[in-house]
């Protein structure tokens, strides 16, 4: 027996829709403006029917957790024990998911957690929370050191999203995408590896390298490290070095990012 | 050879930045939370600072091919802050005559400079 997949009705369709795009949405009554989750026709707060769709940050907190000892049937069995949490969204809705990345006993009321897509070999993808260390400050920050890598595949998707912002920046005529986009890229893997970041950092400077086309459905890697930290009065400037590269090595963008950290 | 850019705007609103934040995955509160951003030193929501810096891309893009970009090195300073209603255009002047430095920016319609910087753009 396999575990049970999503079964999206036309109320949650749009939701396990921008699951698999990566992206994790929620409504919001526009009579209201109460966050809402699970998907529904209507408003369960104040039942206007007019709701529209946002795009979620993605982090909250765990509001409470429990963990599975004995598997409620025989496709868990290889997962137990693991934990289940009801995480509050920063955008103020909740939901329940599985939590990755840590041991059951690590969880507790008030961690902080991401949610991220997991793969469930069929059609859609579902939403879990990984557990979030501390947030990364100033002092904590070691020059020279290499945080991690973020691997990406460019999607169809993804360069649609940016042509909406930018309709010139069209797809070059030998297939490239827009070459904004490999800067883009570099710049979600410095989100996904350095974090929890304070919030209100500010952008100072940027020094960028494009080397080489990017392709729809390229499979691309971003190395991401600290290059120095300094300060200058009351400001506390970060330099993070961004590397991307494609499956075979081949160096696409080269960055160094300049920013005001917040804490 | 051409030896300005051809200037590119881009008109920003708090949807286009809300936009880029979901590509970016950049919901920094200072960028999408007016009452966040109210209380530090920006005093309000400002775009995010590659958003504009596109701009430079493109325009090296639109005036010398998109071969130019690649090789290419842009090293800028953001030095004002992009607020939702501005309108921002991007250009460049090649720095000495038939060389491969160029000085480029980003300037609001009010001619406020918010990037500045210089590129290499080497020949082809």
């Amino acid at each position: 027996m396999n575990k049970p997949l999503p079964k999206p009705t036309a109320e949650t369709l749009p939701f396990w829709q921008a699951c698999a795009q990566g992206r994790l949405v929620y409504q919001r009554c526009d009579a209201c403006g109460r966050a809402q989750f699970p998907p529904r026709g209507h408003c369960a707060s104040c039942h206007a029917a007019p709701l529209a769709w946002l795009e979620s940050a993605r982090v909250g907190t765990v509001h409470s957790h429990t963990t599975v000892q004995r598997a409620p049937t025989a496709a868990f069995k290889a997962d137990v024990p693991y934990a289940i949490a009801l995480v509050d969204l920063d955008e103020g809705f909740r939901m329940m998911t599985n939590v990755r990345g840590a041991p059951p006993d690590a969880v507790r009321i008030g961690a902080r957690v991401r949610i991220v897509f997991e793969d469930t070999g069929g059609e859609w993808p579902l939403p879990q929370a990984l557990l979030l260390g501390e947030t990364l400050t100033f002092d904590t920050f070691e020059p020279g050191k290499v945080y991690g890598h973020d691997t990406e595949t460019v999607t169809p998707e993804l360069v649609e999203r940016w042509c909406a912002l930018y309709p010139w920046d069209r797809p070059a005529a030998d297939g490239a995408v827009p070459d904004g986009v490999a800067t883009m890229i570099a710049t979600r893997a410095y989100m996904h590896v350095l974090h929890p970041r304070p919030p209100g950092n500010v952008h100072a400077g940027s020094m960028v390298t494009i080397h080489a086309p990017l392709r729809i459905g390229a499979r691309v890697t971003t190395e991401v490290r600290c290059t120095g930290k300094t300060m200058k009065g009351e400001r506390r400037f970060v330099d993070v070095g961004l590397s991307t590269r494609d499956a075979q090595g081949v160096p696409l963008v080269d960055a160094t990012m300049r920013l005001i950290w917040a804490a | 050879m051409p030896d300005t850019l051809k200037p590119l705007r881009l008109a920003v609103s708090a949807d286009a930045i809300k936009a880029y934040a979901g590509i970016t995955g950049d919901f920094n509160p200072i960028h999408v939370d007016p009452e966040f951003a109210a209380k530090t030193p920006m005093g309000g929501v400002i775009a995010h600072g590659t958003m504009s810096l596109n701009l430079v891309w493109q325009a090296i893009a639109h005036t010398l091919g998109e071969a130019a970009v690649r090789g290419a090195t842009i090293d800028v300073k953001f030095v004002r802050p992009v607020r939702p209603g501005d309108t921002v255009e991007a250009g460049g002047k090649r720095a000495g005559a038939g060389g491969d430095a160029w000085d480029v920016w980003v300037r609001t319609a009010a001619g406020e400079t918010v990037i500045t910087g210089t590129a290499s753009i080497p020949a082809r």
